[in-house]
């Protein structure tokens, strides 16, 4: 065995256990696919949203909705025992901080004494189901929409996680719940499950399902079009294992240094299987030329000769598309920076695996002489790869206005498309409109007060400000003005439980009557009384309460906020704070949802459902509440937002503004390196020119299929970028290689090898990509059509509009001069191929 | 009401037991503990200050008489602070053979009120204490299955480590109790979730006095696990086992003020 032979043996085991190694750290790996990743910790939002947990608890319930066909009603004791059942169970399950529903939930009446707090469903009554309903009709401002439909045919069970609790410890509250309805699936009722933590894990559990399916279904693609078009086994193996080494070994580093696998991590290995799959089919694509004609050179020879020829194209290749991704460290969004880290990492790996790996297998392949095979030639003017390099080389030459005129048009449609796409993170649209999540989520939404979520939380300067008469009157007004909006369904505040523990303390009190106030000068102090007195044998309860119907004369006058002190008997507004605040000392323990502290509080919280949560509504319904509080609220007070919709909605800004950034910052890097690889500014303009096609494409289609710009999508410009580059310089370098520094340019000889190799490339990609679209969740499905029309935008550009500007302007940095009109008196009439 | 009541007996008073714990099995240790809550009547006066997380602190204040004869436990509880609530009134019956009995005198509203309620959960006055916790602490050998787990040294205080798991769960999966081997004084306690492993809330007293013949923890702190938040309890006066008239317990001392 000669000794290189041995050198590249132990190279490539080294780099296979290298390989199985990283494989093995793959169980180790944190997936977190769901959009709390991507906001940064120190943006307003989520500070807002973690103090807002910390005063209230968590705003991002699991909400159980039980329900019946609409016109009936689940207030019947089959229905209610399921209800109550479900209560039950999750009460008792980890990680649950509180569980509400009609059969838990308190009720306050006025007894005839006072105040009497009691179970709103209670059993032990004699006709517990005919209370209940005529408990709900006593209060629906706080049980409708909330914990019943106002036409009763959906009750909900509220699950609310313990603040704070870890991603996993949801998944298995989730699971848990899972487990348990399905004991209710032959049951008469419809089990729907809805709620912020639902969607994020709903959205985890089909990432990891549907790309478990899809990915092989991808890699037969690829490997079908690579055998069609190198019709040789090696032509496939050989690009895949590298492809595979070059994933593994990302995988590896994803592992080793403890990277969260995020949404946008994801896609650095179909990034990977991009752009790696280029440097690969280049390489095999002039081996395969070169030996399919007679040079005379044993395989070392050709073998090195084909490397010498691609090294400088894949590294200048690789350089900018790993520039356009550390482009991405300018986002504000830590995993999109780490997108571009990995990217840039593998794009590393994948150069070397192709300029290294691939001559390797292909030396020890065809160590003892490469002998020919004798193949069935497929009439050229029939293989449909040359019918369209021919297409590509004509329009290029013979048809450029109609090419121009086609790029026009696309330009047009380009700035069309630009002001049409929708930017939008509404996790809900990820999944299909007849999923069971959608269907859940939109009977909520219509029956109930919706699943989104706004938290309000406003501030006072001093304790119990927020108890004063004035402001709790103005969150009275801002939840009725704010209830007309169509896309709110309720609105849940501590007015409603203010105004009937006012009314059940008052309900036989005369408006403005004066009260006597007889222990207002008493100073409390046991400790001051002589506690060796006699006792007596006084009877505790000494007065007989007259037995009065609690619908008084003046009862309806005090369902109320109090705001006249008079009216109370009182005399300032201060008294009235009081007074509210010695009402909270009955109740405050159940009101933590509400107010920060049981007797002063600094702070109080609305929570807005909401029935539509597209970024638009939830915009606008943001923009009121400001708008409002900014009116009524004095300077010293304060107001914030916050809730899994404000959250969503701050990440569509911040992704907008990633996506510009990003965007400019690569093509501005990637301009700047290629001007200065080919020591011409106008090369850099050169090779942007299938960037731009690719983005046009991109962009294009994502206004035609409705497609919004998002967390994913916003990182396929990257790719695009990427993708764009490398054919454009791969064509560049080899228009330059074939003018042999003359001043011509063999068109036909480039399109015979690169235009193949980025044809193949391209079909490659573009196919296997095409396969996501059977992914049963759209964004996967969009990120197949996108890369799919990005690649082929790339592709067509590079094989027509770069040619086309080339042979026209004739750029010094290729040292052509007339070249082009003498290549199209060459252009063969049917073949471009061998 | 009746329930603070119950837990602030149940968390800062308990006797001196003449018996030697050392050879005591961890059941009887914790029923000599809960039997020693037991008095005939107190007087006492707490401050309470709640700690939130960014440090600011909230203080209560408030004075309690209460008596215990023949399966009647009454309370008296009014409100010193803060300065909204003050006067604020509680009187609570409770008779192990008949419905409880809660009355509120509110000074703003200048009426007393009776009271139903049923108090489910949430925590006691905003503060870390939860109603749940005073029951964790009192589980006798019906309620929960104790096992001695160790034993460890606090502040100086020789201490049984008993680990209590209640047979229903509640609110928490598992005690831990530090009790004063010598006194039979719970030292220390950690409450965890129903897992049994996530620690959530942490208790420890302090400042023990022998007070009118019963050891009595003056301080107590709850800290919340991630230490976000803590109430710190104090006694600033008390006084037990002393003759109390039965007009302080009463609907017209309520509303006045005065006997």
């Amino acid at each position: 065995m000669r000794k290189h032979t041995v050198i590249d043996i132990i190279v490539l085991l080294c780099i296979l256990a290298a390989a199985a190694l990283s494989i093995s750290l793959v169980g180790s790996i944190h997936i977190d696919s769901s959009t709390d990743a991507f906001m940064p910790q120190q943006s307003s939002v989520v500070k807002i949203n973690n103090e807002i947990e910390q005063r209230f608890g968590s705003t991002d319930a699991i909400v159980i909705g039980v329900s019946v066909d609409e016109g009936s009603t689940v207030l019947q004791p089959q229905y209610i025992k399921i209800i109550e059942a479900l209560t039950d169970d999750f009460t008792s399950s980890d990680s649950v901080g509180r569980v509400v529903s009609i059969t838990n939930a308190d009720h306050i009446i006025p007894g005839p004494d006072g105040m009497e707090v009691v179970p709103l469903f209670d059993n032990r009554e004699e006709e517990p189901i005919e209370s209940l309903i005529e408990k709900l009709g006593q209060w629906p401002q706080v049980y409708d929409g909330n914990l019943v439909s106002s036409d009763r045919s959906m009750a909900a069970v509220i699950v609310q996680p313990v603040a704070g609790s870890p991603a996993d410890d949801i998944e298995a509250l989730l699971n848990h719940i899972r487990s348990t309805l399905k004991a209710y699936e032959n049951q008469p009722v419809r089990i729907s499950i809805v709620g912020l933590p639902v969607v994020k894990n709903e959205i985890n559990r089909s990432l990891v399902s549907d790309l478990s399916v899809l990915v092989p279904i991808v890699a037969l693609i690829i490997i079908t079009v690579l055998f069609l078009s190198f019709r040789r086994l090696n032509g496939v193996i050989f690009p895949l294992v590298s492809l595979a080494i070059a994933a593994s070994l990302i995988i590896g580093i994803i592992a080793l240094f403890r990277i969260t696998f995020t949404m946008a991590t994801m896609l650095v290995p179909v990034l990977l299987l991009i752009v790696g799959s280029a440097y690969a089919i280049h390489l095999m694509s002039h081996f395969y030329e070169e030996i399919d004609r007679p040079t005379g050179l044993t395989s070392h020879e050709t073998i090195k000769l084909v490397v010498r020829t691609n090294v400088l194209p894949i590294i200048m290749a690789g350089t900018t598309t790993i520039a356009g991704f550390v482009a991405q460290l300018s986002s504000p969004l830590a995993p999109f920076r780490m997108f571009g880290i990995l990217s840039a990492a593998g794009v590393v790996l994948t150069q070397c695996t192709a300029l290294i790996l691939l001559p390797i297998m292909l030396r020890l392949t065809y160590k003892n002489g490469i002998k020919t095979v004798v193949r069935k030639p497929i009439a050229p003017a029939f293989h449909p790869l040359e019918r369209f390099l021919l297409f590509c080389q004509r329009l290029m030459l013979r048809h450029r206005r109609l090419l121009i005129i086609i790029v026009a048009v696309v330009a047009v449609l380009l700035i069309a498309a630009v002001f049409n796409i929708d930017v939008g993170t509404n996790m809900l649209d990820f999944f299909h409109k007849d999923s069971t999540l959608v269907q859940d989520t939109t009977l909520f939404n219509e029956r109930m007060g919706g699943a989104g979520v706004l938290a309000v939380m406003i501030e006072g300067p001093e304790h119990a400000d927020v108890l004063e008469p004035s402001f709790l009157n103005l969150v009275d007004e801002f939840s009725t003005k704010l209830q007309q909006h169509e896309a709110v369904g309720s609105i849940q505040t501590v007015v409603p439980y203010i105004k009937r523990i006012n009314f059940t303390m008052n309900w036989d009190s005369v408006p403005y009557e004066k009260r006597e106030t007889v222990s207002d000068d008493v100073s409390f102090d046991f400790f001051s009384l002589d506690f060796s007195a006699e006792s007596t044998d006084t009877e505790a309860l000494n007065e007989t309460r007259a037995a009065v119907s609690y619908d008084g004369m003046y009862a309806s006058d005090f369902l109320e906020i109090p705001t006249d002190p008079a009216k109370y008997g009182l005399e300032t507004d201060e008294d009235l704070k009081a007074l509210i605040s010695q009402f909270l000392v009955m109740y405050a323990g159940n009101l933590s949802m509400f107010i920060d502290d049981a007797l002063e509080p600094t702070s109080t919280l609305l929570t807005i459902q909401l029935r539509d949560t597209s970024d638009d509504q939830v915009r606008h319904i943001v923009r009121q509440t400001e708008i409002y509080w900014e009116e009524h609220l004095p300077d010293s007070w304060q107001m914030s937002i916050g809730g899994g919709d404000a959250v969503s909605l701050a990440l569509v800004d911040l992704v907008t503004r990633s996506q510009i950034l990003s965007l400019i910052s690569a093509l501005a890097i990637v301009w700047i390196i290629t001007s200065l690889m080919y020591r011409s500014p106008i090369a850099g303009f050169f090779t942007l020119v299938p960037v731009f096609a690719a983005l046009s494409g991109v962009f294009i289609a994502m206004a035609a299929f409705n497609i919004h710009l998002d967390i994913i999508t916003s990182l396929l410009a990257a790719i695009a970028i990427g993708t764009g580059v490398d054919y454009a310089i791969h064509f560049i370098s080899a228009c330059k290689r074939m003018t042999n520094g003359e001043a011509t340019c063999d068109f036909t000889g480039i399109y015979r090898t690169t235009g193949k190799a980025i044809s193949i490339n391209a079909l490659s990609v573009t196919l296997g990509f095409l396969g996501l679209v059977f992914s049963r969740f759209i964004p996967i499905q969009q990120m197949g059509i996108l890369f799919a029309v990005s690649t082929i935008c790339a592709a067509v550009a590079s094989l027509t509009i770069l040619p086309m500007l080339i042979s026209i302007v004739k750029p010094a940095f290729l040292g052509m001069r007339t070249i082009a009109e003498k290549s199209d008196k060459n252009i063969p009439k049917r073949s471009v191929m061998r | 009401m009746k329930r603070i009541i119950r837990m602030i007996m149940v968390m800062m008073i308990v006797t001196l037991p003449v018996l030697s714990a050392s050879s005591q099995s961890a059941a009887e240790i914790m029923e000599l503990v809960a039997s020693s809550q037991k008095h005939a009547s107190s007087a006492m006066e707490l401050r309470m200050n709640l700690i939130d997380s960014r440090g600011e602190v909230r203080q209560r204040t408030l004075q309690t008489l209460s008596s215990s004869e023949n399966d009647v436990t009454k309370t008296i509880t009014v409100f010193l602070s803060p300065a909204s609530v003050k006067n604020t009134r509680f009187l609570t019956i409770e008779n192990d053979s008949a419905a409880d009995e809660q009355y509120i005198y509110l000074p703003s509203l200048a009426k007393v009120k009776r009271i139903a309620a049923t108090e489910r959960s949430g925590s006691f006055m905003g503060s870390d204490f939860s109603y749940a916790d005073m029951a964790s602490t009192t589980y006798d050998t019906s309620e929960a299955t104790h096992s001695i787990i160790g034993t460890d040294t606090i502040e100086g205080i020789d201490c049984t480590i008993i680990e209590s798991i209640p047979n229903i769960s509640g609110d928490y999966g598992k005690t831990i109790s530090w009790v004063d081997t010598e006194r039979s004084v719970v030292v220390k306690v950690e409450f965890y979730a129903k897992d049994r492993s996530s620690l959530v809330k942490t208790l420890v007293c302090s400042r023990f006095e022998l007070i009118d013949g019963k050891t009595v923890a003056r301080s107590m702190v709850m800290t919340v696990a991630d230490q976000s938040h803590s109430t710190a309890v104090e006694i600033m006066q008390i006084k037990l086992n002393i003759p109390i008239r039965n007009e302080y317990f009463t609907v017209s001392f309520l509303e006045t003020g005065r006997l």
